[in-house]
Formats: structure tokens, sequence, C-alpha cells
């Protein structure tokens, strides 16, 4: 049997973060959810070590919640991190992609749809709009270190970030790449792990180097 | 007086058209700076020794040929005038400016009053006091500046009128000359008279000569020229009556006739007298009847010379050159302040002068001559009288005066006819014969002195005589002879000891002697003889008549080629040094034969020349060439040919080497004559206009000595790099086009040998620049251009600063709109996001623990509401941000959410959109409006439709055109096709306001229902 996934979530709103912690307590996914108000509060009593899964307002007060995201994912590289916010084209959203985070919570989703949004993290998934992919698309082409082989995107990756660009949903994309959702949710990953390969040593700068 | 020769008249440079010079030269004379002026028949001259250049005189054109007609000429020191009188009137010219002022005499009197036009003379006195005989009878003063003259007319006296002269006659003024001793006093000479004019009285004094003869009163007193002699007498010139020296003091005439003819009546023209020049001597050049010239001994009170057809002299310059002005200008350069070439008498019985000997006890010179009265013939230097000796036995002999020696006793001859020595004992006046017998075959024979008192003399044939003249110490009563001669002939000397020269000792005592190939040297005091003819090598260039001059511890020799000497204490030793003379000297045979002055003189077939030992620099008196010329041991020497002498003086000699000044004689500017500024010699600046840039420049120099042979050479610093060696007949240069600046015109000459002389003049030239090429001309247009490149880009900086400043207030604009997009969009999201987020949450959380499903649902409500609203609000945002302007964007954004709406709804969408969105963008408001009826559109499908599949088509051309077909239940009846939507009623909130809001946008709704219903939004799309 697999072990539940521990949840950590930082949000400064108390009546936001006790109704989402209720939300994720309640539906028995998990293995408890730590819920602080601060980042720092966060590092100074929590268990970094012991959580799958982080979800981070990203508009915290103090500690930032993509400074934190560049924190733990330098102490935990794999670990899970969803923003928490309230549009998915926030220019803090693109940013904390690029620094590693591995998706977003939109704040106005249903309950359903968050607690999907939570799986999917956890498995692999990550969602990715448009706007983001097309923007992952721009910051390919324009970063300097593109001729880096590693951060290269494969041919498919190109597609997929394409057909995503123009709005098309994952599943449209997997019908018409004749791939499985899945596959199209693996290459999404990838091409976050491709952005933050390119991206991380900038944003670890801003946030950390500062 | 026949065959008057010879080296003073034909030793003259004459001047002739060639050198511009006319004919008729009237007058002479010489400015301060050295420059001739001639009056002639056709003007006014100024020469210069090469060149003559003729003064325009500018003069109305109705008297014109009247003013050619030129009477006098006078320079005025004082005021650097040259005066000219001539039958137009005076003229005045300027020397420093070249300005002339023409003086009419009608301008100063009454026309009735005017006997002449002209004037036939003007003088200028030492005061600059002007005096002429001008248009009336009688002296007329000329004041400097007013028009107001002075004449004064003298009456004829009792005396004068009884004898019939004529009184405008007398007052008929024809010359006019200052007293040299006293300034207030003028001399005039009339048609009939002297008179005397004291210009502190204002008193004019006739004086008049009676002739014995009174029939030849007109002939005595019609005076043409007079001279105020520094000695204090008048020599005047008369028309018939010769010479008359009038003492001031006395009153008294006396007369001197030029030749032996007698004055009277009936010879006419014999006694005239046209002109008298002093020399520096103060004896008088008379040019005397027939045009001839003679010399009057002012001392001796004489002529001593008659006067001969062309030797006339007119004129005497500063340097105390003589000059001839008719026919021709000739100048008599080379015998300056010298007396005249005297002729022997025709009665000295002498003939076949060869030599001559001085004798400097008696100042006399003895002719080596033939003389046919048995007497020696000598002439006294100073007195220059002629001395007969008659020799003791030899009356009506011919005898030849031969050597001649000056010895301790007196004066030796030699007669050659008969080889009889003569002595002319000190203190005496006559010639005793010497006991001495010579040889027969000794030939000529040279006698000279040896400082112990021997005589020595020495033949040509090789003969040497010692003579040892008696001395009753040594115990000698008479003469005695010792004899040296050839092995040939019977002595004990070499055969070649012939072609003996002249003997002469060294400062040793010991003889010289040349011989036909070397020389030899004998020893008086041991008898010894020394012979040099192997010395061959040494006098190699010195052999064939050589000469010796002692000279202290130097015998000085000389032969062809070359001089030099030997040191008489070693002469096997050879030549220690040798001189050679230059150019045509070089390859003479120079005859070497006295120091003066410590300088070497030498006779060659050239002429005379001089050798400084000391510098090796030698003097040429080239036209010196008589080879009989003594040192009379006062500063003169004596030429002597076969029927007279000279006598120079050798301080003039070196005068006459004075270097050729060039000057620039004329300046043409565009063949018109610019006048010269300044004294000739060191003018001013030549100042050009801009345009004047076309100019000649006439040069020569100022010479009186070989003219012809000057050569120029000039340049014009700026213009000619190097100098310019122009053809000799031209004198003058050229330049055309000569930019502005400043020239300097130079011009350096040759001494008449053709050495190049550092005697380079130099004239200031400026030339004009015109205005804009003017220095400040183009640092202003400089400055113009500067200033308007500095004004345009100040201008262009100051306009890409407004423009920049622009940006950058648009920039900031557009960044503080930006900024406060962005801050609104922040507050959206931090505070109604988290507001919202807040509701949201509390509601379900609410939702979640209310039973009662009523109030649960409206609780549901307000959570939904509430995530609605943080939906619009995100779109809002996102139409905010100008990143999502573009069509692709937007409609990327359109099917995003339509594929999500209807997929959460189990509805199929087909969207189709152009292949190319990219370059379109959609401004906020377009795009929300499209946004939020798409969204009312989609959620009216999935509300009311009931439809399972929804087509979103997006078309693009001049418009923007949106279709949302669903396969539903199409519109209910009334609000099918054709329906107003403007009918409110009939519409509904929704279609109303979705018609509204593309009626905002102008654009239209257009709604189609059937199977299914269309709408189709259009909007126009602004392409920029």
């Amino acid at each position: 049997m697999k072990k539940m996934p521990h949840i950590v979530l930082v949000e400064d709103q108390t009546d936001v973060r006790e109704g989402l912690e209720t939300m994720l307590s309640g539906s028995g996914l998990f293995d408890g959810v730590s819920a602080y108000p601060s980042a720092e509060q966060m590092f100074a009593n929590g268990s970094v070590d012991h959580a799958a899964l982080f979800i981070l307002d990203i508009g915290l007060p103090g500690m930032n919640g993509v400074e934190c995201l560049v924190r733990l994912k330098a102490m935990r590289p794999h670990v899970k991190v969803l923003m928490f916010t309230v549009m998915e084209h926030d220019e803090k959203v693109f940013s904390a992609l690029k620094a590693g985070a591995d998706g977003y919570l939109l704040k106005r989703e249903s309950p359903e749809k968050m607690l999907n949004s939570v799986k999917d993290a956890l498995s692999g998934g990550a969602p990715m709009s448009s706007e983001i992919a097309r923007r992952v698309l721009l910051s390919f082409r324009e970063s300097p270190t593109a001729p880096n082989n590693q951060a290269l995107l494969s041919e498919r990756e190109n597609e997929v970030l394409h057909l995503l660009s123009k709005g098309f949903l994952y599943k449209e994309i997997a019908d018409q790449l004749g791939i499985s959702l899945n596959t199209v949710k693996q290459h999404i990953h990838h091409i976050y792990e491709k952005l933050q390969v390119q991206n991380r040593t900038e944003a670890v700068l801003r946030y950390l180097g500062k | 007086m026949c065959g008057l020769s010879q080296s003073f008249l034909t030793n003259f440079d004459e001047f002739t058209l060639t050198n511009g010079v006319e004919f008729n030269i009237v007058d002479m004379a010489q400015d301060d700076e050295g420059f001739f002026w001639l009056a002639t028949k056709s003007g006014l001259f100024r020469f210069d020794g090469v060149q003559a250049v003729k003064i325009h005189i500018p003069v109305p054109d109705s008297i014109a040929k009247r003013s050619e007609n030129t009477y006098d000429l006078c320079f005025d020191p004082k005021n650097q005038l040259i005066w000219l009188g001539t039958e137009a009137g005076i003229f005045k010219y300027e020397l420093r400016t070249g300005a002339i002022q023409h003086l009419r005499s009608d301008n100063y009197f009454d026309k009735k009053n005017t006997d002449l036009l002209g004037s036939h003379v003007v003088f200028a006195d030492k005061q600059g006091e002007v005096w002429a005989e001008f248009g009336q009878y009688g002296l007329t003063h000329l004041p400097s500046k007013s028009k107001a003259v002075e004449i004064f007319y003298l009456p004829l006296d009792e005396k004068a009128k009884a004898a019939g002269l004529d009184e405008n006659m007398a007052n008929k003024i024809l010359g006019i000359s200052q007293d040299p001793n006293h300034k207030n006093i003028l001399w005039m000479h009339t048609r009939r008279g002297l008179m005397k004019f004291d210009k502190s009285a204002r008193r004019l004094e006739r004086f008049i000569y009676y002739p014995k003869n009174e029939k030849m009163l007109i002939e005595a007193n019609s005076i043409l020229c007079h001279f105020a002699h520094p000695n204090g007498y008048i020599y005047i010139g008369t028309w018939d009556a010769g010479l008359l020296k009038f003492d001031p003091r006395s009153g008294i005439f006396t007369q001197f006739l030029l030749g032996p003819q007698p004055w009277n009546e009936t010879v006419a023209n014999t006694h005239r007298i046209r002109s008298i020049v002093a020399d520096k001597t103060g004896n008088l050049w008379i040019n005397g009847s027939g045009g001839g010239g003679a010399l009057f001994d002012v001392k001796n009170e004489r002529f001593t010379s008659l006067p001969v057809e062309g030797s006339d002299v007119h004129f005497q310059d500063r340097e105390g050159n003589y000059w001839q002005f008719r026919p021709h200008l000739r100048l008599f350069h080379r015998l300056k302040n010298q007396g005249v070439w005297m002729k022997h008498p025709d009665a000295l019985p002498c003939e076949q002068f060869t030599d001559a000997s001085f004798d400097r006890r008696n100042r006399e010179l003895y002719f080596q001559a033939f003389c046919n009265d048995g007497a020696f013939w000598s002439l006294h230097v100073d007195k220059l009288t002629y001395q007969r000796y008659p020799l003791p036995g030899r009356a009506g002999d011919r005898v030849l005066m031969g050597s001649q020696a000056e010895g301790p006793d007196g004066f030796y001859i030699l007669e050659n006819l008969q080889r009889a020595l003569y002595l002319r004992p000190a203190g005496k006046q006559g010639f005793e014969k010497i006991p001495i017998t010579f040889s027969p075959h000794a030939g000529n024979l040279s006698i000279s002195f040896a400082p112990n008192g021997d005589l020595f003399a020495a033949g040509h044939e090789g003969w040497l005589f010692w003579l040892k003249p008696p001395d009753p110490a040594a115990g000698r009563t008479k003469w005695e002879t010792i004899s040296y001669a050839k092995a040939a002939v019977g002595g004990t000397l070499p055969d070649d000891f012939y072609c003996v020269s002249e003997p002469v000792f060294d400062a040793n005592g010991r003889l010289w002697l040349r011989t036909c190939y070397g020389f030899s040297i004998f020893s008086p005091a041991d008898g010894s003889w020394k012979h040099f003819p192997d010395q061959r090598q040494t006098v190699l260039h010195l052999k064939n008549y050589l000469n010796f001059v002692p000279n202290g511890q130097r015998m000085w020799a000389s032969g062809n080629s070359g001089l030099g000497w030997y040191d008489i204490n070693r002469p096997e030793a050879g030549l220690q040094k040798m001189y050679k003379p230059e150019g045509v000297f070089r390859t003479e045979t120079f005859n070497i034969k006295y120091f003066l002055h410590d300088k070497l003189w030498f006779h060659t077939s050239e002429g005379w020349a001089e050798l400084d030992p000391e510098t090796g620099n030698f003097r040429y008196f080239d036209w010196l060439k008589s080879n009989k010329m003594k040192y009379l041991h006062d500063g003169r020497l004596i030429t002597l040919d076969g029927k007279g002498y000279h006598i120079v003086h050798l301080d003039s000699l070196r005068l006459s080497e004075e270097s050729p000044r060039p000057y620039v004689s004329w300046f043409k500017v565009f063949e018109k004559d610019v006048p010269l500024q300044g004294s000739l010699l060191s003018p001013r600046r030549i100042l050009l206009k801009p345009d004047e840039n076309f100019f000649s420049i006439g040069f020569s120099a100022l010479a009186t000595y070989n003219t012809q042979d000057i050569r120029f050479a000039y340049k014009l610093e700026g213009v000619n790099p190097d100098w310019v060696f122009p053809d000799p007949d031209l004198g003058a240069a050229s330049y055309t086009n000569i930019a502005g600046g400043d020239y300097t015109f130079k011009i350096k000459t040759t001494d008449y040998r053709g050495e190049w002389l550092d005697n380079t003049y130099e004239m200031k030239i400026h030339v004009g620049t015109p205005w804009w090429k003017t220095w400040w001309a183009r640092l202003l247009l400089v400055s113009l251009i500067a200033s308007f490149v500095y004004w345009l880009v100040q201008n262009r900086f100051r306009q890409q600063q407004i423009l920049l400043e622009n940006q950058r207030l648009q920039l900031e604009k557009e960044q503080s709109l930006r900024n406060e997009r962005d801050r609104i969009a922040a507050e959206m999201h931090d505070d109604l996001g988290a507001g919202l987020s807040t509701i949201r949450f509390l509601s379900l959380a609410a939702k979640e623990h209310e039973p009662d499903p009523a109030k649960a649902a409206r609780i549901d409500k307000i959570a939904t509401q509430a995530s609605q609203v943080m939906e619009k609000m995100a779109d809002i945002i996102w139409v905010m941000n100008s990143r999502n302007d573009t069509m692709e964007n937007f409609v990327a954004y359109l099917r995003r959410y339509a594929g999500e709406l209807l997929e959460t709804h189990g509805q199929k969408l087909i969207f189709q959109i152009p292949d190319d969105l990219n370059s379109i963008k959609l401004s906020g408001q377009l795009r929300r409006t499209m946004l939020s009826a798409v969204k009312e559109c989609l959620h009216n499908v999935i509300k009311h439709a009931g439809a399972t599949e929804v087509r979103l088509r997006v078309t693009v051309d001049q418009w923007l055109e949106i279709s949302v077909e669903d396969n539903g239940n199409g519109l209910p009846d009334q609000l099918h096709t054709g329906v107003d939507l403007k009918f409110k009623s009939l519409t509904g909130n929704g279609l109303y306001n979705l018609y509204r809001r593309m009626e905002t946008l102008g654009g239209e709704a257009i709604i189609e229902s059937g199977q299914g219903t269309k709408i189709t939004l259009r909007v126009p799309l602004l392409t920029e």
C-alpha cells in the first residue's frame, strides 16, 4: 500500500488557509496537512523533510512564495510545490514555474478541481495554460543558454508547447498528436524541468542573491 | 697740333639709345643718391649709369611740344627736388614721390607782361630757395608756397648805356650759381654782363667787361657760362673773348685766350667758351670753341692743353668722373679726379719714349728717349715744366737716355749710344760725365746701386760690371771696374748667363740677376756666384722675363702665369709662395714693379694690378694700361706715352671699383606706371590692390664702372624659388596673377668681371587680398559655418532632446500608466482576490456545515458568485495586461476557455480559426468586450440550447468576426431572425446588451436561429 503524502500549506489569510486545510484534510487523501501563515514560520517549525507537497501562497508577506519555493527546491530538489494564486496569468506564477514550481492552484476553483490539481501534481502532472505555454516558448527562444542541449526541447515537447500556446486542451493535444493524456502531461512536466534548468540560476540569484 | 691721343680720350663709356639715352642732352645733375638727371630736348631722364628712364611730364597738350624745349636742370638738395626749366615753364619733380608740378609763368604774371612763357634757367640754392628767369627779364624769386613772386631787375648804369648795351639783354639771365664762400651771394651771367645778387640786401649788381677794342664789347659780355670758384674768383666763358677771370674784390676782369690766334674782330668763334667744369683739383675744364675741350690750370693761370675736338667735358660727378653729353653721353670714368692728359710740347726734341726714371731728390722725371739736341730732358712732376740738360761735349748729338739709377751722390743716367755714364750730382742743375767705359759687346746695360754705393751694370748679352766709385778712404782715386762675362766670351760665368735683367739687390746686399733659363745670385761681399739654371722646377711658371722686386727677407719674382717670392736666405729652397691672378689676367706675363702701400704692383698687357700679399687679393686696373708708369712718391702715379702724360692719384684708382647698386627703376601695373615712393635705393613698400596682380618691374643698377658688363639676377620671394637670370638686355621682370600677400622683390648684380656680389636690393610688395580671401573673411566664414553647424547641431540636439524628453515623458506616462494598471491589477489581485477568496472559502465552509439544503444552495450561490467575480476579475487583469494584446493570444485564451467550459458540460467544441493571426493587435476594450460577449454566448448555449456541439469560428479580414453556433433548440419564436434587436422589449436584456456592446465598437451582432442558433459578432478592426 502506497504511503499517503503529507502536505504543507503556507497561506497568510487565516480563513482561506483554514478553508483549504479543511478541504484537503477532509478529502482523506493525505497524511495530514500542516498549515502555516508564513514561510518563516514554516521553516522554523515545519517538517520540511517529510512533506510530499507544498502549497505556497504566491503573495506571502515577508518571504514571498517564490522565495520560499527557491529555498525549498534548494533543500529538496524533487519535492512538489504548487503555487496558490487567484489567477493563473499572474506574472509571479510564471516566475515561480521558472523557479521550479510544479504547478499552481487557483483559489477560485471548485474544491473538486483543486483536489484534482493536487492529485495531478503528486502524480507528476503539471498545469499549463496557453499563456504560460507561449511564455515558455518565448523563454526557450530567447534564452542565451539555448544551445545547452539539456535545455533544448524535443520535437514532441515543442509540438505540445505550441498546441498549448494556441489554447488546445491536454486532451485535444493528445488526440491531435495521437498520444495518451499522460504522455502529454509527461511532456509538459519535462518542459517545466527544462524551463527550470534554464532559469534556475537566474531565479536562484534573483531570490537568494539579493 | 697733330694726332692727339689716346689713353684718356679713348677711355670712355658711351651711352646711346640702347641705354635709353637721348642725343640732345642739355644739362645734367646728380642727386644725393647718385642718380643722374638729364635734361634733353625730349624731356627729363633719370640715368643710373646703365639705363636711362624717361620721366613722364604731364603737361597740357597745347604746350606739350614746348615743354620738350628744355633749357636747364637743377637738383634741389634741401627739398629733394629736380627743377626743370623749359619753354613751357618750370617743372618740379619730387624725388621721393615722383609727383610733378607744373609752374606756368602766366599763372604768376599778367599775360601782357609776360615776355616768355617758359623759363631758360632755374636754380635752387643750398637753402632751398628757388631762383629763375621766369617769363620776365630779371631775376625771379619763386617762394615755395605763395604765388607772390619777387622780380629783381637792374637798369643799366650810365657807362653801359653810353656803351650802347641793351637793358633787357643785360637782365636776360642765362645761368645762376651760388657763391661757394658766401651763402647769400648768387652769381648770374646774362646776355650782357655778369650780375651779383645779395640775398640779404635783396640787391643786384652788374659787372661789365670793357675790352680795349670797343668793337668787341658785345662778344666779351655775351656770357655763355660762369663758374664761381672756391678760390674767390668768378671764371666766365664768353661768346668770343675766351675765358675771363673776375675778381669780386677789385672788380677787375682778366682775359685768357684759348689759342694762339689773336683775339680780334676778324677771327670768329675762336675764343668761344661754352662751358666751364671744375675738377676736384680746382682746375677748369673749358669747353672751347669749335667744340673742343681744354684744361685751364687755375694755379698757373694757363691752359695746359689746347682744345681738341671731342674732348669736351660737361660735367663732373661726385665721384670725380667726367661726363660729356655732346654729341653723346660719354663717361670718362677711368681717370677721375685727375688732370687731363698732358701733351708734351711740340718743341720737345725727343722721340721714341721707352721709359722714364724718377729722380726723387729733384722731383724730376727723366725721359728714356732719343733726343736730338745733345741733351737729356725731364719733366718736373710738380711744376709740370720741362727741363733740358745739355750733356757736356755732346752738343748737337743725338743722345739716347738709357738706364738710370739714383746713387748716393746723385742721379746717374747711362747714355746708351756711347755707353757713357752721366751723373747729376745732388743739388746741381746739370750733368757731368763719369769716366767709365764698358765693353762694346755688352749690349744694352742696366745700372743699379748696391746698398754700399757700388754701381752694378748688367748687360743683356751676358755681362756684369762691378763699378766701385772713387773712395779716398779706401785708396781709390778713380772708378774701378770688375767685369764678368760668360765663358763663351772669355769669362767665367755659365754660358746661359745672358738675357740678363736689371740688377736687383736683396736685403743681404746680394745681387739677383735673371738669366735665360733661371737666375743667378752674386754676392759682392765675397765675390761668389750662385747659379740657379736648374731651378726650372721651382721657377717653371716664372721663367722668361723674370723680374725681381725685393721686399724685406723676401725676393719677389714674377714671370709667365704667376708671381711669388723666395726666401733670400735660402733661395735654393725655391719659390715659397706662388700667386696667380684671375680672369683675363691669368694668362698674362707678370711684370712686377714695386711695392706701393705694402701692395705689389705689377703690369700686364691687360693693364696694371696690385696684389695684397697678406690676403692674396688682387685688384685690377684694366684701363690703366700704360707700361710706363712711375710712382711719384707723393700718392701720385704718372703714366707716359709717346706724346704726353697723365698724373694719377693712387687713391682715386681705388674709388673706381664701387659695387653696382641694384634697384627698381620702374614699376608698372597693367602697363601703367606706379610711382615709386621713397628713395629709389631704399623704396617704400609697394601697395597693390587685389586686382592689381599683373605687374612688371624694371630694374637696373646705379653704377659708373664698366656698366655694360653688369649682369642681373632677380627673384620675387614667394613666387620665384630661385634667382632668375634674365637675358642681359632684358631689364624687367613680369608677374601675373599674383595671389594676395606680402612679397619681396630682390635684385643682385655682378661686378663688371662677372662676379656675383653681395649687394642684394629688396623691395617689399604687398598685393591686397580680396576681402573674401582675407583671413578675417575666411575666419568670419568659418565662424558662420561653425555657428550654423553649431546651431543645427544644437537645434537638432534640442529637438532630439525634446523628442527624447517627449518620448521619455510618453514612456514615463505609459510606464506610470502601466504601473498604475499593474498597481490596480495587483490590488485587485491581492485585496479583492484575497477578499473574494475568503468569501469563497468561508461560504464553502458554511455550506459544508449547513444542513438546510435551501440555505446551503443559497450559500453555494455566494461561493459561486465569488468564484465568478474572481474569474471576471482575472479576465479584467488579463485584458489589462498589454502582453496579451495579440489576436493569437486572444484566440488561444478564447479557445482554452471555451474548451474547458464546454468540456465541463460535456459539449463538444469545434474551433475554427484562420492560419495566421499573429500580426493583428487588439485593443483592451475590444478584447474585453468580445471576450465577455463570447462568454455570454457560450453560457447561453450551455444554459438554454441543449446542444451537444458548439462551433466557434473566428475570421479576420477588415472585421473581426466570431460566430458561436450550436446544434441546439434554437431561439424561441419571438426572438427569431428578422426581429429587430433594437426593440428591447422583444429581445430581452441579454441579447440587447450583446448588441449594445458590439455597437460601442462600431460592430454588430447577428442572430440566426433555426436548427440551433448562430450568433455572429462583428467588429471592425482598426488597421494601423
